[in-house]
């Protein structure tokens, strides 16, 4: 199976890890190391459903050991604690893609060890930053977008590597697992054409975000994400 | 009607900052018991006309005490960081808001709406003395009415 030496991934269990890790292995991407997050939480409302889009659960030790990849386990630690610094610090690999809990935010430290954290943003950038875009636009633009930006000190302001508009009208799902499946799939997809591009060119470039039409969202009122679902009864 | 599952007005978000989060998907179900819990509320509530008098805010002001409630999950007084705003004064700003999206619909602030309004049901409910605003009354049937007339815009 082959591996990218210059890519690692830092990732909790969580949708998002498990869909970026399955379209990997399945497009062989592989990256070199896993720094995994093991937070004991009640993530209860964030049950990762079983799914038609990616393997839903699988064993991360199993997975290491079977594609020759270096798992670091930082046990019931947070991202920002100095164990999961240090552990990012002595990679080698200089790409690393952020999949960490939710809510989670890089603390300035990261910035500062001459890595490249690559993250899966939901909304086209500079104009949809912030929380739950993904409902914002549907409901503004009947569109779903993504972009893959390198992560800075302020959020969702990083320079933007790809980013892709998805037409979804055929695509059939259950609708309430939209923000567990298919939003992490959707990412997950965007992602494989960024590493990608890594495996090509053995590096990746950023563009500089323009200032205007910037906005900032937060999290969606739970009534306007049910008339946004409810509005699109094809698209999802 | 079983058990409500709209809840967003009986917790403080201050408290629960994760209230909005991954909200469960219930179809029309949602609907009607958000329908159910405002109207429910309104009813134990007396009518009073609306209050023109009162100064009309900014765009740019909406939108910064519209950001304010969702980083601080209040808005306080500028003078005194500690003190927030009073219950009536959270009405105003409501309606204040109602009036910008009447002309203007922005999702962004219609979603920070809802929730000040959710946030000044769960406050009433938690007073003891009910003799305060009347005008709440009239703040949650402009609500009902505006989201009515998107629900009956976006889907059909």
């Amino acid at each position: 199976m082959s591996k990218l030496n210059n890519l690692a991934i830092l990732c909790a269990i969580n949708s998002r890890s498990l869909a970026y890790l399955d379209i990997l292995k399945k497009k062989k991407l592989l990256p070199s190391t896993i720094i995994l997050i093991d937070v004991k939480k009640n993530y209860r409302h964030l049950k990762i459903k079983k799914n038609k889009y990616f393997k839903s659960s699988f064993n991360l030790n199993k997975y290491a050991v079977q594609n020759n990849i270096k798992l670091i386990k930082i046990k019931n630690k947070k991202v920002n604690d100095n164990k999961c610094l240090t552990a990012v610090k002595s990679l080698k690999e200089k790409y690393i893609i952020y999949a960490a809990n939710y809510g989670d935010i890089l603390s300035k430290k990261y910035f500062n060890l001459g890595k490249k954290f690559i993250h899966v943003h939901p909304g086209k950038l500079p104009q949809y930053k912030g929380s739950t875009t993904f409902y914002y636009e549907i409901l503004q633009k009947n569109s779903i977008s993504y972009s893959v930006i390198f992560q800075n000190v302020k959020i969702d302001h990083g320079k933007v590597i790809y980013s892709h508009t998805f037409k979804l009208k055929n695509k059939k799902i259950n609708k309430s697992e939209i923000d567990h499946v298919f939003d992490p799939y959707l990412r997950s997809l965007v992602l494989e054409k960024v590493i990608k591009k890594l495996k090509k060119f053995n590096k990746l470039v950023g563009k500089k975000q323009r200032k205007r039409n910037s906005k900032v969202y937060y999290i969606i009122h739970p009534l306007l994400k049910h008339i946004c679902i409810m509005a699109k009864p094809n698209l999802f | 009607m079983k058990k409500n599952i709209y809840i967003y007005d009986q917790f403080d978000p201050k408290k629960n900052r994760f209230l909005y989060q991954y909200s469960n998907f219930y179809g029309k179900k949602f609907l009607d018991h958000y329908f159910f819990s405002r109207k429910k509320f309104t009813s134990k509530i007396s009518k009073i006309k609306k209050n023109n008098k009162i100064k009309k805010l900014s765009k740019k002001k909406i939108f910064n005490l519209c950001r304010d409630f969702e980083v601080k999950k209040r808005i306080y007084l500028e003078p005194n960081k500690k003190k927030q705003i009073s219950l009536s004064e959270y009405v105003i700003l409501s309606n204040q808001i109602l009036n910008f999206l009447k002309k203007k619909m922005d999702y962004s602030i219609l979603s920070t709406y809802l929730k000040i309004n959710d946030f000044i049901s769960f406050c009433y409910k938690k007073r003891k003395s009910k003799k305060i605003n009347r005008e709440i009354n009239k703040i949650f049937q402009d609500e009902i009415e505006l989201t009515k007339k998107l629900i009956n815009v976006k889907i059909k």
